[in-house]
């Protein structure tokens, strides 16, 4: 996974591995953070979400999962 | 997109899940040749820019210039000997807001339809209110049933216009 964080005074650029931010450890934590925002998860369903994410990863190199770019010049990139 | 031509070529080439040698073999060149294009040493034949950009689905314009044609694409529906599969397709949600500000997101069709088939419930997207009554189930059907293309648009009270588009 990258991260790129880019605005006037700051330049980030973030590479994860996306194996350790994506598993079963995680699920719990992510569907337990899900719910702060409004989305109603369970662990299972989570893990099957992060298998398919996973699925679709291996297939599709290069994918930009959200690109922002603010009317103040920053930029925030995610790509898995 | 990226800055260069071959870098855009190897972007989308990946993002198609193909090999340098499939894109060889596909346009009768060497994987030589797609390596050189890729790195900048050289340019694609113009003869081969038609089948280049079909392969890695974008326009040549698109290909050229760097600026993707996401509105360009109106609603259509294909027959069924020309979709793709689900799991091949891309879901984009591209919200302009009225302060200038600007979001992609990029779902692939194959996790929104695992979301929805899992009963997941969303509120409305990042606090946007024109996302919050658009039916992703509904979405999902219409792209069974062959639709792609700008599939959705919608302007907010407050001057954001959001659209949704299959491809």
């Amino acid at each position: 996974m990258k991260i790129i964080v880019k605005g006037t005074d700051h330049n980030i650029r973030l590479g994860l591995p996306t194996g350790l931010l994506l598993n079963r450890v995680s699920a719990h934590a992510i569907s337990k953070e899900a719910k702060k925002y409004g989305v109603t998860l369970t662990y299972s369903q989570t893990v099957k979400l992060i298998k398919a994410i996973n699925a679709y990863r291996r297939a599709h190199k290069e994918w930009i999962l959200a690109e922002v770019s603010c009317a103040d010049g920053e930029y925030v990139l995610v790509k898995l | 997109m990226e800055a260069t031509l071959g870098r855009r070529i190897a972007i989308l080439r990946k993002e198609k899940g193909l090999k340098q040698e499939d894109l060889a073999n596909a346009l009768d060149v060497s994987p030589q040749a797609v390596s050189k294009w890729e790195n900048d040493q050289t340019c694609p034949d113009i003869s081969l820019l038609p089948k280049l950009a079909e392969l890695l689905g974008v326009s040549v314009d698109e290909l050229l210039s760097g600026k993707k044609e996401e509105m360009a694409q109106t609603a259509k529906v294909l027959p069924p000997e020309e979709r793709k599969d689900l799991k091949d397709m891309m879901l984009r949600i591209v919200v302009d807001s009225a302060d200038g500000d600007k979001v992609r997101v990029n779902l692939p069709m194959a996790l929104v339809q695992v979301a929805l088939d899992m009963g997941m419930e969303m509120p409305q997207v990042s606090g946007n209110a024109a996302l919050k009554n658009i039916d992703l189930g509904q979405i999902v059907e219409l792209v069974r049933q062959g639709a792609i293309g700008n599939l959705v648009e919608v302007e907010s009270a407050d001057g954001d216009i959001v659209r949704i588009f299959v491809e």
